[in-house]
């Protein structure tokens, strides 16, 4: 019997579930999602290695994917011995990964699912397309921390963000955690974005589908009230923080083509005071890589932070247990969330369906 | 065998050629990379390869939809060298290795049935029949470019998934956690029992696959042959070309407008056209002159290209062409000065005519100089290239020489020089931007070459030219003095 949950991601053509950290339970919720809707033709991929059996960076067990027949499965080759469903192998899609080619294959079998998928945005791109090609009718994308996800978002039309215990004993910084990721992500769309940012923009999405690797010099640019260039800049060098600086007592957009870093944002609140003027603008939420305090104080300052591609956040998930074995109160946790959060707030582990899966 | 060095052209346009050729597989560009100039022992193979592209050049102007739906194919193709490798070593072949194999057979096939319904007749393009190759790995009456260990290869294996199957189902139904664990167990040494059968099936099928390794390896070099010789009648397609003829080897080169590719392509993009070159370069020497500017080394450049690209197995890019089957193709264009080594452009030169008159051993062949000894002093460049003139009229080399060296005498030496200049009183563009300077000058440029009747003869247009690129009034007025 279908759930809330699923019930709310039930629409989604192409959905991306995302952690806050790792072992925030974005498997759980993957299998999950997988066990409630069993519609025929869903498709999974994930970005890079996850699903492992033991988690490669803290050495605790993870849930690996249940998948059930019908299902589209884009992995790696290496790891298509791992994978103990039945399978047809369906298409090539001559994306490579450390563990080899991408291969799509279908699930002629329920059975554990080992998933490493592309890692850029271009190829998730190519590979969401080869999917709904071979008439995917849902993908998923098993995504990493938010930061490391932009390829999940992007591709995206519908984002799950899972969070828990594993950040902090502290159920205050876990809330605190959360809500600043969930505000990044969820940062609003630019209104009448100056053409010269469009089109950059656009040349830049065209070209992540080739080659995401070469990074131009120049990858953020300033453009003043008239929607002229002012100047570009590289955004790896702390003289870029003075530019902007320099020309935000006037109206100024800067639009980064890649991410936004902490550092820029910390020389940037080094050299100016009133910011008033100032719109930061990228593509999505995850090109922010800010802190707590950096937002609150950009905020403070009047500098509004704007997207061009909205995501579409459609609900936060809650894994209580951390991976070093403790247990946070779940009731509690998931009610502060639901205080500070303007989306749903689930405990998938509380949800009796998942328990059949793992 | 992949470790084999790409064949590196003398020219630079043949470099672009060959880079620009429309080859999208593993294969076609594999059979670039073993490509080899011909030699004049070749000449009857030559021949016939020249028959199979006149062939297929003829069928490409009149199907212009073939040429898409045989790329589509080539596109597709994934190199399986690797696959075919494991199972000449007699690997068990894991499930990529069988889809691929499967793919590539249904390619081929694909390719076979289109070249087949055709009225394209080739006798160097044969494709093994690899039909039974597609069923053997696909059992199932309906041929799918998917693939899976069907079945149908064993009983047990059927049985066991059956079984699993009914499994899944109860593990679905379970609601107690403990009894779905039991499930899960029981499911997990099915598993094992499946993977097993599946070992043992492909085994099998890689045992069976054994006999057809070697078609398989001719059907990979089939697929890279008939895509580079499809892609070298689409460079005929493309640009003014001719099937060349081949004389006896003491026959001059005879080039009846022929384009340089690279240059045509430059020119179309600014909305100019190439201006065709007509030349004869005889056993002996051939002596170019000519104003600066005046399309010299565009003309060496296009022939020592096209006889370089016949010798490749390409047409002519030329209204009509025909020369000897050249042993080898040398070009000096006294621009391989490297001081990385120590090598002044003069010194570089040097260094290349000893290469060149190792090479004049063995055999015959093409060689080009473009302005040689230009870097050193004009008393005695002149005399450098005077005596490169006789040493190639003694050896047996087709030579062609550009110069601005006055003087040279060589009385059974052929001559040329480019028309130059149409006006000697061009006005200046109102424009001083250096492109309308150009683009002023070329518009009243006439690159044609006219045959000499007597000794060659230099024109004095270096102060023209100059005036005409606007150059520095005081600095003109200096140099006119001089003139005086």
């Amino acid at each position: 019997m279908p759930d809330r949950l699923t019930e709310l991601v039930a629409d989604c053509n192409c959905l991306a579930i995302i952690g806050t950290e790792k072992n925030a339970g974005k498997t759980t919720v993957l299998n999950h999602l997988l066990a409630t809707d069993r519609r025929p033709g869903q498709a999974i991929t994930s970005i890079g290695y996850d699903g492992e059996n033991v988690d490669q960076v803290t050495g605790t067990d993870k849930p690996v994917i249940y998948v059930g027949r019908g299902t589209l499965v884009a992995t790696a080759n290496d790891l298509i011995g791992q994978c103990d469903f039945t399978r047809e192998l369906v298409r090539f899609t001559n994306l490579y990964t450390p563990l080899g080619e991408v291969v799509i294959l279908r699930a002629l079998s329920d059975g554990y699912a080992q998933i490493a998928g592309p890692s850029t945005t271009g190829q998730m791109a190519i590979l969401t397309r080869m999917l709904q090609q071979e008439k995917a009718g849902r993908i998923i994308i098993d995504g990493a921390a938010a930061r490391k996800s932009t390829a999940a978002v992007t591709t995206a039309d519908g984002c799950i963000l899972a969070t828990g215990a594993s950040y902090s004993p502290d159920p205050e910084k876990v809330v605190e955690h959360t809500t600043h990721i969930a505000a990044l992500l969820t940062l609003p769309a630019a209104k009448n974005l100056p053409d010269v940012i469009k089109q950059a923009y656009q040349k830049v999405e065209n070209q992540v589908a080739n080659d995401m690797g070469a990074r131009q010099a120049a990858d953020c640019m300033l453009v003043d009230g008239n929607e002229n260039i002012i100047i570009t800049g590289n955004s790896l060098e702390d003289s870029t923080a003075e530019l902007i600086a320099t020309h935000s007592s006037k109206p100024l957009c800067v639009y980064f083509t890649g991410a936004i870093t902490a550092r820029l944002v910390q020389k940037l609140l080094e050299r100016s005071r009133e910011l008033r003027d100032l719109k930061l603008i990228a593509a999505d939420g995850t090109r922010f890589l800010l802190s707590a305090t950096q937002l609150s104080e950009l905020k403070r300052r009047g500098v509004q932070l704007l997207v061009i591609k909205p995501v579409n956040l459609l609900a936060v998930t809650v894994n209580p247990w951390s991976p070093e074995g403790f247990y946070l109160d779940s009731n509690s946790l998931c009610a502060r969330l639901k205080t500070v959060l303007s989306v749903e707030v689930f405990d998938i582990m509380a949800d009796k369906a998942t328990s059949k899966v793992l | 065998m992949n470790n084999q060095k790409p064949y590196q052209p003398a020219t630079a346009v043949t470099a672009w050629v060959l880079a620009n050729l429309n080859l999208s597989s593993p294969y076609g560009r594999k059979a670039l990379k073993t490509l080899r100039p011909a030699r004049s022992q070749d000449r009857e193979h030559l021949e016939n390869s020249l028959d199979e592209l006149t062939v297929l050049i003829d069928f490409c102007r009149q199907n212009r939809e073939f040429g898409q739906k045989a790329h589509g194919i080539f596109r597709q193709l994934r190199n399986i060298a690797g696959s075919v490798l494991n199972l000449q070593e007699e690997l068990v072949p894991d499930e990529t290795e069988l889809f691929e194999i499967k793919l590539f057979a249904m390619q081929l096939c694909e390719m076979a049935a289109l070249v087949n319904n055709s009225d394209l007749k080739l006798t160097s393009i044969l494709f093994e029949d690899l039909k039974p190759l597609v069923r053997l790995l696909n059992p199932d009456e309906m041929i799918v470019s998917s693939f899976y260990l069907h079945e149908s290869y064993s009983t047990e294996l059927k049985n066991i998934r059956n079984e699993k199957r009914l499994l899944e189902n109860q593990i679905l139904a379970a609601t107690d956690p403990h009894l779905a664990d039991q499930l899960r167990h029981q499911r997990s040494e099915l598993v094992r029992c499946e993977r097993e059968q599946e070992y043992q099936i492909r085994k099998t099928l890689g045992q069976q696959l054994k006999p057809w390794l070697q078609h398989l390896n001719k059907s990979m070099n089939m697929f890279g042959h008939f895509e580079l010789l499809l892609a070298k009648a689409e460079a005929a397609v493309t640009w003014p070309s001719c099937r060349p003829r081949i004389s006896e080897s003491e026959m001059p080169l005879q080039a009846v407008e022929a384009i340089n590719p690279q240059m045509y392509e430059i020119l179309k993009v600014q909305g100019k056209e190439f201006t065709p070159v007509t030349l004869e370069v005889i056993r002996g020497t051939t002596l170019i002159t000519g104003a600066n500017m005046g399309g010299k080394s565009v003309a060496l450049m296009t022939i020592a290209t096209n006889a370089e690209l016949v010798r490749l197995g390409f047409f002519a890019f030329a209204a009509e062409f025909s020369m000897p089957l050249f042993d080898y193709i040398y070009l000096i264009a006294g621009d391989g000065q490297n001081q990385a080594v120590g090598l002044s452009s003069f010194g570089a030169e040097m260094m290349q005519l000893k290469e060149l008159t190792e090479l004049t051993r063995q055999g015959s062949g093409l060689a080009v100089f473009d302005e040689f000894a230009r870097s050193t002093n004009p008393y005695e460049g002149r005399r450098f290239v005077q005596a490169l003139g006789e040493f190639m009229q003694q050896s047996d080399l087709h030579g062609v020489i550009a110069t601005h060296y006055d003087g040279i005498d060589l009385p059974r030496a052929v001559c040329y020089q480019v028309v130059g200049l149409k006006n000697k009183n061009i006005i200046l563009p109102d424009s001083t931007d250096s492109r309308a300077l150009i683009d002023n000058l070329c518009a009243n440029m006439d690159y044609r070459l006219r045959k000499l009747d007597g000794h060659s003869e230099v024109p004095h247009d270096a102060l023209h030219i100059a005036t005409l690129l606007d150059a520095d009034p005081r600095f003109l007025s200096l140099l006119k003095k001089l003139y005086n």
